[in-house]
Formats: structure tokens, sequence, C-alpha cells
């Protein structure tokens, strides 16, 4: 009752103000002779009109530039990571003239395989994965021969890079020259509503770019991070491709450690390693547990650990198919600790909140082997991620 | 554009190395020079001139242009 007639009287202040403020504004709001005030009348009628024939194509142009100049952007980020891409190239080797091979790399596609019948079809995506990887790899090595394998992995990355952000000014491109061919509204405004998030990943891949060149840790090197401080002083075994395996004791445990081999710039292939020690070692693994740098929700902190269930690893899902498929036919239980960051802290040199959570982490991964195994269990431990600038 | 991102174009990095001697234990905190990477054994100690070991290799970042 009492806010009601609190809300009343405060409407009724807020008129007499109105009222007063028309007063002061008088040649706007005429009181006297219609006649003599006619423009007046026209001052509001004329915008009306124009609002309501023209409203949308207003709003359409406003949308069209605001995309445009986000558009412009993407384009000299594009241009950029490509000059990198040459400039680091052409350190590596000197005697490269043509760019020609470059261009058509960034413009290598891959097919993804038919999904009417999805039967088999991971085994069809590894194949095609694999077939690009090896691919992309013999064509930097015709490009730099000369370089070694840390080397040429960076400059694999460098290129990665280039290519993604040349893919979403393609893309972009095409939406908005749709739009404008089109004069559609609902291509227009989608774009816009994505851009943010769009802008979000170009500037990301933009800002990885100088600390891949230099070979720093990225913030998704936190996993291998904290399995290669494990492997420290150990004998290390090339178990697949790019990938390392060490074995030691723990507790009457024994342990056996997976990453991608350091420090240059790969993900290894942490799938194969896995069936690997379990189908052709003929290892009894009791546990399975998986370390890797996981997307933060906004407002969580940078370097926070946290311990979980599942298979912690990213990719478009071969790995991790591969990895939940051996752990269910043997059922072996998957462990996972994670290390959060945003999307550009996990491409971007590492900070410091993420580097100092490698003991976080450590002590997570122990209290785990502590707790759900016991004595005269083999345990699984893999670092996931890319290991750029991190050894072991 | 959300506040976390005008805060990162307003900032630029700097990455550390940090080495620790694996006879002192003493660490110390360097700029990044190419060729350094995590687990790198090689470096020397400026106290004891013991084997060091590069540990962490993380950026900081701070305001400015």
């Amino acid at each position: 009752m009492w806010i009601m007639v609190i809300g009343i009287g405060m409407g009724l202040v807020t008129m007499m103000d109105v009222g007063s403020m028309m007063m002061q504004m008088n040649p706007l709001f005429p009181s006297g002779d219609a006649q003599q005030q006619w423009w007046v009348y026209l001052l509001w009628i004329i915008p009306f009109f124009i609002f309501l024939l023209y409203g949308q194509r207003i709003q359409m142009w406003m949308v069209l530039n605001d995309v445009a100049r986000s558009l412009n952007k993407l384009k000299s980020m594009q241009d950029k990571a490509r000059d990198e891409a040459i400039a680091y190239l052409k350190s590596v080797n000197p005697n490269l003239t043509s760019t020609e091979r470059l261009d058509m790399m960034m413009e290598h596609f891959a097919i993804t395989p038919v999904d009417m019948d999805p039967y088999g079809i991971v085994r069809k995506v590894q194949h095609i994965i694999r077939l690009r990887d090896e691919r992309i790899r013999a064509q930097i090595k015709m490009l730099v021969p000369e370089a070694d394998e840390v080397t040429a992995s960076r400059l694999e990355n460098v290129l990665e890079i280039a290519t993604a952000l040349h893919m979403l000014y393609k893309i972009v491109r095409h939406f908005y020259l749709m739009g404008k061919k089109t004069t559609s509204m609902f291509f227009l405004v989608q774009l816009q509503m994505l851009m943010p998030i769009i802008m979000q990943s170009a500037e990301a891949f933009n800002k990885a770019i100088p600390a891949i060149k230099n070979g720093q840790p990225i913030g998704d090197g936190i996993g291998p991070m904290v399995v290669g401080r494990l492997m420290l002083n150990r004998e290390k075994i090339a178990i697949a491709r790019d990938t390392v395996m060490s074995e030691y004791e723990y507790n009457g445990r024994r342990l056996y450690l997976v990453k991608a081999q350091g420090p240059g710039g790969t993900v290894g292939e942490p799938h194969t390693a896995v069936e690997k020690i379990i189908n052709e070692m003929g290892v009894r693994v009791d546990m399975i547990i998986m370390i890797d740098a996981a997307l933060k929700l906004e407002g969580e902190k940078t370097g926070d650990v946290a311990e979980g269930v599942g298979a912690a690893i990213g990719g478009i899902g071969v790995e991790k198919y591969q990895i939940e498929e051996v752990a269910t036919r043997h059922s072996i239980p998957l462990y996972a600790v994670i290390i959060k960051q945003s999307i550009i802290e996990a491409i971007t040199a590492m900070r410091k909140e993420i580097a100092e959570a490698v003991d976080r982490a450590s002590k997570s991964v122990f209290r785990m082997i502590d707790e759900h195994s016991k004595e005269g269990d083999n345990i699984l431990i893999i670092g996931v991620g890319n290991t750029l600038g991190v050894g072991q | 554009m959300s506040h976390d991102m005008k805060d990162e174009k307003d900032k630029r990095s700097i990455v550390y190395t940090i080495e620790e001697c694996q006879k002192c234990g003493v660490k110390n905190k360097r700029i990044f020079k190419v060729g350094d990477y995590v687990y790198k054994f090689g470096g020397s100690c400026l106290r004891c001139n013991g084997s060091t070991l590069i540990t962490m290799i993380y950026a900081e970042y701070v305001n400015g242009t």
C-alpha cells in the first residue's frame, strides 16, 4: 500500500518536472497559434515517416558499417599473420624466393568423411587428419629442408595460425558479401552478433604468433609441463609419433608417464600411446589420469586446478574417442585434472598463474593415486596439450 | 567489447625464465632468451657455479603501450 502511494507521488512529481521542462522548450511544444507554428509539427512528422519507411535500411547500413569495420581489422590480422609466416620461413631458409607454395598451403583443405552412416566415422576422420598432417609436414620439409624437427614444428604451428586467420577472414567476408548482395538482415544481424566472439578468437591467434616463433611455452602446455617434470632424469622411449613414455615406481605402484615430445610445438598422439601400452605392450592398466588445460568460464580464476572424471582432451574428438574406447573395453577408470584458462591464455605465452599451477596439479595427481589405487597397480598418467617450449 | 578484452589490449607482456640450481637450490629470474625451454639443463649457478635447470618460463603482463 505504502509502496503504491510513494509510486503515485513520485509519478506526479515527475509529471510536474516534465511540464516545467516543456514550458522552457516552448518553441518545440507550441501552445499558441497552430498556424504560426506549423513547422514545429513538420519537425516531428518528417523523422517519424523517415524512420517508418527507411528504418530497416538505416539499421542495415549501421550493421553493415559495424561488420565492415571488424572485417577490415580481420584482414589486417590475416595479412600480418601471413607476413610473419613468410618472415619466419625466410629466417630459416634465406634462399626462399617464392611464397606461392605458402599461399597454396594456406588454401589447403581437408574434406570430412560422409556421416550419413556414422559407423566407423572416427577411423575415417583419423585417417584424413593424419593424411593432412603428413601432407603439411612434407610441404614444410620442402620449404625448409635444412630445418631441425623443433624449428619445423614451430613453423607448422605458425602456418596453422596463419591458415586459421585466413579461413576466419574468408568466412566472415563471405557472409558479409552475401548479406550485402541479398540485402538480408538475417545474414548481417547474425554475423554482427557473432563478431565479438570471432574477433576474440582472431585476437588470440594473432597474439599466439610471437610466442610460437620464439618457442615459448603456451598456456595449453601445462599438462605436458606437469608430466615432463616427473619424467626428468628418467629414461624416455618413443611410444607413438612425437610422443614419449617413461616408467617409474611410486609407493608400490608402477607409473607410466606419457607426453608429447618437447620442446617442439606438437601435441603428439596420446591416444595411440594408450592403445599401444595396453594392447601391444600388454600392460594391465588399473587407472588413467589425464592432465590438461581447460577453458575457464567467465569469472573463474586463471590457473585454478580442478579434479574430475572422464577423458580430458580437446581436438575434434578422435583422440578422445579412442581413449574412451580403450578405457571402456578394459573397464579402466578415467580421472582428469584440469588447469583453467581462457582461450587467449591457452594459445599465448604461458602466464605466471598457469605456470605456478604445476605444483598444485602434481599434488592432485598424487592424491588421486593414493586415494584411488592400491599397491601393485599400474597407473597411466598423460600430460595432454601442446608441448612447445617444454622438454622432459 | 568486454572489459577483459579492453584490459588485454592495454597490456604488454615480458617473458621470464626461472632457473633453479640443482646444487644449492637458488632460483634466478631473468628475461627469456630464444633457445630456452622448460626442463633444460646446462646453465651455471651465479652463486655456487652448479648446474641449473629451467623450471618455468612465463609471461608477466604490465600496463603500457
